[in-house]
């Protein structure tokens, strides 16, 4: 490889003054000639037979140029285990179901005729909590599953449950247990950019999706088998993905109004737009699982774990996206954050007549490690043992084989932990409060720690974790990369092009990303588990790797030299050994031992038996499918971090604000610490609002503060004063050491900031988000008389 | 918002003529930051739109005979930057510096606060405080309105429809070397862009001896269907120490009398009322922190 020039400096995105000047062109930009505008009309019951839609003066009203109800389309199953309709039929199962579709020639005239639209409805007995769910008798949310057969009960036909050693045995043997029960709520991705497609079919029939998908190339499989179901079976699909105002895991599905648009474009043979106001981003988008979690661990004597017991229960809402799984990733640090033999973890997810659940930043982990990172701390107290000297006792550490069968390559957990303990000043602070100096008036101060396991390199979530990369170098010298990879907002096409860039050897100008279309772009599973700087990266160093042999042998013949003998730096080919100036890499210009690249290209080209460079390359990481037991090396290599956060208390309102955050990362490798830094940043955020103010609430699953007053997303005021801190560890799995980083930071959140309440006053806060409200009723039912 | 027609009148007669053309078919609009927001809400019900914004009478900030005088088309931008609000009126400026947002300030006005007559209002609390008048006009002439009467049900004012807010006067507290300070609390659940929880705002007249109270004005946001002044816990606190005005059980007592507090999808009654306990003193120390006397 080339010597690293690029990687780990700090370079600005290459989209950043796209986005900041409003050149950039988000799918809300976007027009097409002879677009139509599609509005979709929502349940107005939690849970109901239709018995009528009227759409007759909606189809009169001019401008109108089709109406479509669920008795107008084929069969389209969607949904994790199909249990999902673009539009619904027969009956509703929430608030969010959409049943009437409208295209019109502008979006007002489509908001007018569904007005229009008489829908009579039958109310059916809703349920609207896990338990109730599940209590006999319960009104059925699908009567009948994926094949058409009758179901008993509400409980999704997903059962998980990982076994690990004996954890019976394990509890009988321990010195300390301790126990909790935890609540998590639903939170929404708000996303900058609210959801959009446009839908546009050819003259023959083929479709292009103007999207803004995670997931381009499987949602071009879901795509095709709409298609395929409306008739069209010869028909292709295209997706070209526009500037994606924020992912965070909302766009891993393919959605009910994706599908809408397409029957609508199909109808009226007219490029259809559909783009979701913020009001319906609330209410039609999935959310983050709530979960209902019962936790038991165990320690030894000295405080070494003895074992970990879970029982959850999710709230799945009236349908099944890919978020079903997240008990899978919620395995994680279940089984693997912190040395723990014995494991038992069982989870449930249950149909309501809620909104619907989808994978959010974390998958899972952020709930699961509220739960452990906070029991962890109930454990160390039981013990008598200091929370973080606790942690560093049981913390993980490189090469070791987890419960789950994780392989822990590289580890920098003990060096995170350490960092965030020194950082915030963790012993004085322990001075200070034994010597009753952290609490003044009515006002006290805690600390409090939590830490993180993540896939890091990769996760074989589907049956292939593969990333398809081109590279071709042009008659310029310059290179094209073109990758599966989308740009979601996290930075992948500035980290990639650093890593190509390097990995050739050429100067970063002379490197292009080119992305987000399925017709150029070669194949990639998705953007998801934090996994692009590492797949993606790694299919750059290999493919890089293949240019540079190539372009070696195009110059081995001008330069006369073997190709062994060649490296190229800053867009040169030169002679390895040749004399170079003091302190120059390369030698000088008219030695005969160098030759640009550009130069080079063209020779290649315009010469008879001319050639080209190209290279190509499909990277799947040597990372295992969970087995049946749900074990294997789910990833290459595994990140870690530690959050730890002072906050401040005010017992009489209940407020809490945080003084410090500090959030320790092992990233691998930093590619490029800027970007890093604002991964950081914005995860904490997240958690930071995840922990203490988001919330979607509903009441008898109608949502209740869908819009940004309401629903309290942090602001720029609300100050989390957050320092990163970057733990490299170098993991040989990832490009130039690197490990994911893209969800973590807002992980440990949630429990840093518990642990730290609870420090500050003697209360556990067990549900979230930690409102002032909740903080001080906790206060005072924990001490009536004060 | 589709087939509205939008006026741009200069002077307050030619807006008021308009508006006494179409009745209740217009409405008036100064910065819109709550008609837009009852528009696409689609609880807007009218066809036509008066703006405020062009008419230079309506802006604008003045001191004459110790009587503030104040557009009701000022921003709450320049209600924020002006010195003597920040001086004579910090009860005021509380109010305005947590309100919305930098971009919000920039186009809200006080006058759209008072005539919205919103509970959460954040102006309201220190306005009534302060025994501001309400200057109404209309075709048929003026008349002035103390605060005090304006508000007379959930988001309605004593205004009649064809009544437009032409100014707003404020006795400066500390007229005649009187000794006076105010503060405001607003409670949310984030720092910016967020709607008050509850609000409180006191304004205290301390006797020359700055031991006794010599007058008293306290209001709370959220605490009733209307913005409220406490007047049975003002009139006691006449001649009290000034330490009264920081007791919680003077705060308990009044809001056992005189507030109605309820649950909302925003908040619960009992934490509302908990914190009126816990804000009303901290203003009323604050106020009296402001005149350096401590307590
Ligand atoms: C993002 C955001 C944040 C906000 N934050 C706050 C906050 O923190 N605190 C708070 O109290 N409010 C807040 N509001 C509400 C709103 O901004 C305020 O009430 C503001 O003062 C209204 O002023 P305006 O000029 O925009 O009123 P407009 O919307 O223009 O008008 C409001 C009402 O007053 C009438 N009106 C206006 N001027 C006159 C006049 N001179 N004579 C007669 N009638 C008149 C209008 O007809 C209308 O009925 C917020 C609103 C938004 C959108």
């Amino acid at each position: 490889m080339s010597p690293v020039n690029y990687v780990g400096k700090s370079l600005p995105r290459g989209d950043a003054r796209e986005k900041v000047t409003g050149r950039a062109v988000y799918i809300n930009d976007l027009k097409r000639p002879g677009m139509l505008y599609g509005k979709i009309l929502y349940s107005q019951q939690a849970h109901a037979r239709i018995k009528n839609i009227d759409t007759t003066k909606a189809a009169r009203l001019p401008g109108v140029r089709a109406v479509l109800t669920g008795e107008d389309i084929p069969d389209i199953p969607l949904g994790f285990m199909r249990d999902n309709r673009p539009l619904k039929k027969g009956k509703v199962r929430s608030y969010r179901d959409e049943i009437v579709a409208v295209a019109a020639i502008s979006p007002e005239i489509a908001a007018e005729a569904l007005e229009l639209v008489e829908v009579e409805y039958e109310p059916l007995p809703a349920v609207f909590t896990p338990q109730d769910a599940l209590a006999d008798g319960a009104p059925l949310i699908h009567e009948l599953d994926a094949r058409n057969k009758p179901v008993k009960s509400n409980k999704l036909k997903l059962p998980w449950r990982l076994i690990c050693g004996d954890v019976d045995q394990a509890r009988g043997k321990s010195a300390y247990v301790a126990q909790g029960r935890y609540r998590t709520t639903w939170v929404n991705h708000c996303c900058l950019g609210t959801s959009g497609v446009i839908a546009e079919f050819d003259l023959n029939r083929n479709l292009t999706m103007y999207s803004i998908t995670q997931i381009p190339y499987l949602a071009q499989n879901d795509y095709l088998a709409a298609l395929k179901a409306m008739g069209l079976k010869d028909s292709q699909v295209r997706i070209r993905c526009q500037t994606i105002g924020g992912g965070f895991g909302s766009k891993l599905d393919t959605h009910c109004y994706e599908f809408i648009a397409i029957l609508l474009a199909n109808a009226t043979g007219r490029p259809v737009k559909i783009q979701f106001s913020r009001e319906e981003e609330f209410l039609a988008q999935a959310t983050r699982q709530p979960a209902i979690m019962e936790i038991t661990q165990g320690c030894d004597a000295e405080g070494r774990l003895t074992f970990r017991d879970v029982h959850m229960v999710l709230d799945n809402g009236a349908y099944t996206s890919w978020g079903a799984t997240t008990p899978s990733v919620m395995m994680v640090p279940i089984s693997s954050l912190y040395r723990v033999p014995n494991v038992r973890f069982v989870a449930e997810s249950v149909y309501t007549n809620n909104l619907y659940s989808q994978a959010m930043r974390g998958y899972g982990n952020p709930q699961a490690t509220f739960a452990v990172e906070s029991n962890i701390d109930q454990l160390a107290e039981e013990a008598g043992i200091d929370p973080v000297e606790f942690r560093l006792l049981n913390a993980n550490q490189s090469n070791e084989i987890t419960p789950q069968k994780f392989k822990i390559t590289t580890c920098g957990l003990s060096e995170c932990l350490e960092k965030v303990r020194d950082s915030l000043g963790w012993q004085q602070h322990r001075k200070a409060k034994a010597a009753g100096e952290t609490s003044t008036g009515y006002k006290a101060r805690g600390q409090g720690v939590a830490s993180l396991i993540h896939v890091g390199g990769g996760a074989r979530v589907y049956r292939s974790d593969g990333h398809g990369m081109i590279m071709k170098l042009d008659d310029f010298g310059k290179l094209k990369v073109f990758t599966g990879a989308v740009e979601i907002g996290q930075g992948v096409d500035t980290v990639l092009r650093q890593m190509a860039a390097d990995s050739v050897g050429m100067r970063i100008e002379d490197v292009d990303i080119v992305s987000h279309d399925t017709d150029i772009c070669p194949w990639d599973v998705g953007t998801h588990a934090s996994r692009q700087t590492f797949i993606a990266g790694n299919a750059a160093c290999h493919c890089g790797r293949e240019i540079r042999r190539k372009v070696f042998e195009l110059a081995a013949g001008q330069l006369n030299r073997d190709p062994e003998e060649l490296d190229m730096f800053d867009s040169v080919v030169y002679v390895r050994d040749a004399p170079r100036e003091p302190g120059q890499r390369l030698p000088p210009a008219d030695s005969g031992d160098r030759i640009p690249l550009a130069k080079l290209l063209r020779k290649a080209h315009f010469s008879t038996g001319g050639t080209m460079v190209m290279a190509e390359v499909f990277y799947d990481p040597p990372n295992q499918m969970l087995d049946r037991e749900f074990k294997g090396n789910l990833s290459c290599s595994w990140a870690f971090g530690t959050t730890g956060v002072e906050v401040e208390v005010d017992l009489k309102t209940g407020h809490v604000e945080i003084l410090k955050y500090f959030a320790a990362h092992d990233v691998g490798a930093s590619m490029n610490p800027m970007l890093l830094e604002g991964q950081v940043y914005g995860a904490a955020v997240m958690g930071s609002g995840y922990a203490l103010s988001e919330e979607v609430r509903l009441r008898e699953g109608r949502m209740v503060n869908g819009n940004f007053l309401d629903y309290k997303m942090l602001t720029a005021l609300d100050k989390v004063p957050v320092t990163p801190i970057i733990v490299e560890t170098f993991d040989s799995a990832g490009p130039y050491g690197a490990k994911g980083v893209g969800e973590p930071g807002c992980v440990p959140s949630a429990p840093a900031i518990a642990n730290a309440i609870y420090d500050a006053i003697g209360v556990r806060l067990d549900s979230l988000p930690m409102t002032p409200e909740n903080v001080l009723a906790a206060l005072k039912e924990r001490f009536p008389d004060s | 918002m589709k087939n509205i027609e939008y006026f741009k009148p200069t002077t307050i007669d030619q807006a008021l003529r308009v508006k006494q053309e179409m009745g209740r078919e217009a409405c008036y609009i100064a910065g819109g930051t709550d008609v837009l927001v009852l528009a696409r809400e689609k609880k807007l019900d009218c066809r036509a739109l008066i703006s405020l914004r062009r008419i230079p009478e309506l802006a604008g900030i003045s001191l004459q005979d110790d009587v503030l005088h104040l557009g009701p088309a000022t921003t709450l931008t320049d209600i924020l930057e002006n010195g003597e609000v920040a001086r004579e009126l910090p009860i005021l400026h509380d109010a305005v510096q947590v309100m919305g947002s930098t971009q919000m300030r920039n186009m809200a006005t006080v006058g759209g606060n008072v005539m919205t007559a919103a509970s959460s209002g954040d102006t309201l609390g220190p306005l009534l405080c302060l025994d501001a008048v309400c200057r109404l006009v209309s075709p048929g002439g003026e008349r002035r309105v103390p605060m005090d009467e304006m508000f007379v049900g959930p988001r309605t004012t004593a205004a009649e429809p064809d009544e437009l807010l032409a100014g707003l006067e404020i006795p400066l507290p500390a007229a005649g070397g009187a000794i006076s300070s105010g503060a405001f609390f607003k409670l949310t659940r984030r720092a910016a862009m967020d709607l008050a929880l509850i609000n409180v705002a006191v304004q205290l007249w301390v006797n020359p001896d700055r031991a006794t109270i010599a007058k008293a004005r306290l209001a709370a946001g959220v605490a009733a269907p209307t913005p409220v002044r406490l007047k049975q816990t003002e009139e006691e606190l006449v001649g009290a120490p000034v330490a009264e005005a920081t007791k919680e059980q003077v705060a308990i007592r009044a809001i056992g009398r005189e507030c109605r507090l309820r649950d909302s999808d925003r908040c619960s009654a009992w934490y509302r009322e908990e914190m009126l306990r816990v804000l009303i003193p901290r203003a009323a120390a604050l106020a009296l922190e402001r005149m350096g006397i401590a307590v």
